[in-house]
């Protein structure tokens, strides 16, 4: 199952066991003004895609719910979470299906073509006018995220498939050209240590904030089902997908197409419209020579309601019809700001995928404008209508068909017939310098042809140029993956691997060999038919391998390892635990700081508690290993001072001691116990004393959750053992009525010091 | 190297523990284990979670010694099982010092790379392992005969304990 908001779920033939019957509840708490549905300007599109109206709403509020709604307060949260938690271990092939569905459709989602927006600087004028400082690609971009509706994408054997939860990245053209060689860049790594400072931010934030941020009531769901997935973890797995940076051995950044806009109030539209296309081909705007030039240009004139006249803009955009052919749009807007409290006013929906640098700063300007509520920005109904459908003609009409067009294109020309003559490097490389028109080329790749090494490759400067056939094959083998035909992409990265390794290109080696791991991993159709976990062991392998010490980029050899983790996890006992071994070795490798590490040892536990439910009745699968990684997730937990986070862990952990049959748990393990009773009454005493003093601040009203937790202590305190039982019942009995003790302070100091505990 | 043995009772609770270090090349049979103080609950834990393993492969090996089976990464540790009567399980987890080349001289280094202290999982320490768990069983199994111990007993016996460190000491 899905949850309701924002994994509206794709169409898919998933494989048997994960085809749940997806009911379509539509979420509850939606505004009234977000039921408007973009119909009337979708249907008049024509009908390359069929989107049935009641799809559109429904997928048009995801991103806006998802920030809105907020949860409940804490403290009940975990109370009740906790006891979903067991609920999960009764019935674990239930809920990890359900957040399989979820994991999965976030990593599908956070592939998504890149669509470069070059604008005139009137047309950003526009957009600063209505609020959005950083012009037009600002406003457009959250609307880019979700395109409205089901969008048809046919793959390459000729089969369509309806999704609805499509996207395109709106990106500025030319923003990354400049920091584009990863080794090279000074910067280098820093969207990776931001993504720890990051999370760190979000961690010392006080719960509610991130609750309202982007739990969206993950640990809870109206029916029940609990994700074993925390928050956090999403956080991490969001940021980490969207930190991607523009690099020349994948293409996921570099643009499919590019919007050239422009405004109805510019003198000289047709001669503005040259220009700017003349500096995306030779000006400033010139992508380097390993980003293919051949991106899609679609035409954009954004039409003032407020100011211009109608009639004269229509007549221009007739003349950029004739001119530039079907790519053209005319966005009609208004240019007056609006405000919240104008009748038609519409919230803008937040971004989802904020890279970790923005997301700072998004932070940081939110800590400074705190006591002024302009926040979110707004725009007219009818603007965000207009943008909607922009958005959605443009990848529908536009984007999808080419991306098809240079799919079928290339895998006729340059992939079949690689195949057909399977490896035999040299007649194809001779094949191509006839196809190509670079002289220069032509004789480089002629010399190193004899040894197998194609020497298309550039080795000072680390990259394929952009009309080399595997720089081709890698730009097929993408727009494969973007479009979501995952065979198709696999079976390319599959022929690139062996190219790049011959080439002795390492990183696009490596980033070859992740994307044909995680494109089989997520191929519906090899399910079944050949989980070869050895393979993608391998693959894994070489490819953290030559991300990490050949190339030195660990933020790539994280995001392939959570990746693989991920995906691996649900693929039967064998894979669950490559999924965990892999998961651990992320922590060995140092690929994450201090709260990446609980995350991923939290993860370590759902992996384990993942075979739980595949594991038939004579194993215990792997509880003892669940909860042990739960305890060890609970205690860093704590050591970050997040208790609530710690006691959820530690619910979890007893649970799984708890569902074991034949076993009398730990409590004759005497240090094991002493240390899991110690945890358990510091986090307990933590929780009570903070939960004290939030009602202390709300006029001393005592809430249920303190009296459970205070119940809880006294009785955790009463079965310690001699040496600490005194001490630590004299602080309960303390704590509630005079509060001796100060209420930070933990009863007892653990008498083992964590600090040493050295897990790298 | 330092190990850290256990008896485990069918029902997961243990009879025995003992932790030392290795006594050969010029070890003194102290236990250091990397994660210092805290080893002395994770080494627990660490044995404790590996009975999954142990659940599993106990069903697919004819022998009573079933080799390596689990490590825990994050301290290094490996664990050896050795399947007694009435399923009472002998667990050994053994961690490699932390520094091997650092602390042993040029003069001990080219030989002891390959020797017990060092290598984790090399066939040489798997044969050592073996040797100890067979001498253990042996302890064990005489120590079962005494008129005073009944099954799923702590064993508390002082000569027990000895004879066990005295295998620790031949063997590893």
């Amino acid at each position: 199952m899905t949850s309701p908001e924002d994994d509206v779920a794709p169409v898919k033939p998933a494989p048997p066991s994960l085809s749940t019957v997806i009911p379509l509840h539509v979420a509850k708490t939606r505004s009234p003004e977000r039921d408007e549905s973009p119909q009337a300007s979708t249907a008049s599109l024509p009908l390359r895609t069929s989107s049935p109206p009641a799809s559109t709403p429904r997928s048009s509020i995801g991103i806006s719910e998802r920030i809105s709604r907020s949860v409940s307060p804490h403290g009940r949260i975990s109370m009740s979470a906790s006891r979903m938690g067991r609920s999960s271990i009764a019935s674990p092939l239930s809920s990890y299906s359900d957040t399989y569905d979820d994991t999965r459709s976030l990593i599908v989602r956070s592939f998504s073509p890149a669509v470069a927006i070059y604008a005139s600087p009137d047309t950003d004028e526009i957009a600063r006018s209505k609020g959005f400082k950083n012009g037009f690609r600002e406003m457009v971009r959250p609307f880019g995220e979700r395109v409205t509706g089901k969008v048809v994408v046919r793959d390459s054997v000729g089969s369509s498939r309806a999704w609805d939860d499509f996207g395109v990245r709106f990106t500025n053209l030319g923003e990354d050209f400049g920091n584009d060689r990863g080794s090279m860049n000074p910067k280098y790594g820093s969207p990776f240590t931001r993504l720890e400072e990051l999370l760190e931010r979000y961690v010392e934030m006080p719960s509610d904030g991130l609750d309202t941020y982007s739990s969206d009531g993950r640990l809870m769901r109206p029916d029940g089902t609990a994700s074993q997935m925390s928050p956090y973890y999403r956080l991490f797995l969001s940021r980490l997908l969207s930190a991607t940076m523009f690099s020349p051995h994948e293409t996921f950044l570099h643009p499919v197409a590019c919007v050239i806009a422009i405004s109805s109030g510019n003198e000289a539209p047709i001669e503005t419209l040259r220009q700017l296309y003349a500096q995306t081909a030779q000006g400033s705007k010139v992508s380097p020579s390993f980003v293919n030039p051949e991106y899609l240009r679609y035409y954009v004139l954004v039409h003032d309601e407020d100011r211009d006249d109608l009639s004269k803009s229509k007549a221009l955009f007739e003349q950029m019809k004739r001119h530039f052919g079907i790519h053209c749009h005319l966005l009609r807007l208004r240019s007056d700001e609006c405000l919240p409290s104008d009748d038609d006013s519409v919230e803008v929906p937040a971004c989802e995928w904020l890279s970790p640098a923005e997301d700072l700063v998004r932070l940081n300007e939110i800590d400074n404008l705190i006591h002024m509520d302009i926040d979110l920005s707004y725009l007219f109904e009818s603007d965000v209508t207009a943008l909607k459908s922009f958005v959605r003609e443009l990848v529908a009409q536009s984007v999808i068909p080419h991306m098809e067009n240079r799919v079928a294109f290339w895998n006729d020309q340059v992939a079949s017939r690689r195949r057909g003559i399977s490896g035999r490097f040299m007649s194809i490389s001779k094949k191509w310098t006839g196809f190509g028109s670079i002289s220069s080329r032509n004789s480089s790749s002629q010399s190193g042809s004899g040894s197998g090494v194609s020497g298309n490759y550039d080795s000072l400067q680390g990259i394929y140029r952009y009309d080399t056939p595997e720089a081709l094959l890698r730009k097929l083998a993408d727009y494969a993956f973007l479009l979501r035909d995952y065979k198709l992409a696999a079976s390319t990265y599959e022929m690139l691997r062996t190219d790049y390794g011959n080439d002795k290109a390492w990183k696009h080696h490596a980033g070859a060999n992740e994307m044909c791991a995680i494109s089989n991993l997520l191929n519906p159709m090899a399910t079944a038919a050949k989980t070869r976990v050895d393979g993608f062991d391998q693959m894994m392998e070489t490819a953290s391998y030559s991300y990490l010490t050949r190339c030195s980029d660990p933020q790539n050899a994280l995001r392939c390892v959570v990746l693989g983790v991920e995906l691996l996890k649900v693929r039967g006992r064998t894979a669950a635990e490559t999924a965990a071994k892999w998961a651990i070795r992320i922590q060995e490798l140092g690929l994450v700081g201090a709260v990446g590490h609980v995350l991923v040892s939290e993860r370590v536990a759902s992996c384990f508690a993942a075979q739980v439910g595949t594991s038939s009745g004579a194993f215990s699968g792997r509880k003892r290993k669940a909860a042990f990684w739960s305890i060890m997730a609970a205690d860093e937990w704590f050591k970050l001072g997040k208790t609530e986070l710690a006691a959820l862990r530690l619910e979890d952990a007893d649970a799984f001691y708890g569902s074991i049959v034949s076993s009398e748990g730990t409590q004759h393990f005497k240090e094991m116990s002493l240390f899991l009773e110690q945890l358990h009454l510091a986090i307990n005493m933590k929780n009570a004393s903070r939960s004290r003093n939030v009602s202390n601040v709300s006029n001393g009203v005592l809430e249920p959750e303190e009296e459970a937790s205070k119940q809880l202590t006294e009785e955790t305190s009463e079965q310690l053992s001699a040496p600490s039982h005194r001490r630590s019942m004299l602080v309960a009995d303390n704590l509630p009525n005079t509060g001796l003790l100060s209420p930070g302070r933990l009863p007892r100091p653990d008498p083992f010091p964590h600090e040493d505990d050295d897990f790298e | 190297m330092s190990y850290y043995f256990v008896i485990i009772s069918p029902t997961d609770s243990p009879l025995f523990e003992h932790t030392f270090g290795t006594s050969k090349a010029g070890g003194d049979g102290v236990a250091r284990f990397r994660n210092g103080e805290t080893s002395r609950y994770m080494n627990q834990f660490i044995v404790h979670a590996s009975l999954d393993v142990v659940e599993e492969v106990q069903w697919l090996n004819n022998n009573m010694y079933l080799k390596h089976i689990d490590t825990y990464p994050p301290t290094n540790s490996h664990i050896s099982c050795f399947l007694a009567g009435t399923n009472v399980r002998f667990l050994l987890l053994h961690q490699p010092s932390t520094a091997p080349t650092t602390s042993s001289s040029n003069r001990s280094s080219t030989i002891s790379s390959t020797s017990v202290p060092h290598n984790p999982t090399s066939p040489q320490t798997e044969e050592a392992i073996k040797q100890f768990m067979n001498e253990v069983f042996e302890i064990w199994v005489k120590t079962l005969m005494s008129p005073f111990y009944r099954i799923g007993m702590h064993i508390k016996s002082p000569i027990f304990r000895q004879r066990v460190s005295a295998a620790g000491r031949k063997w590893l």
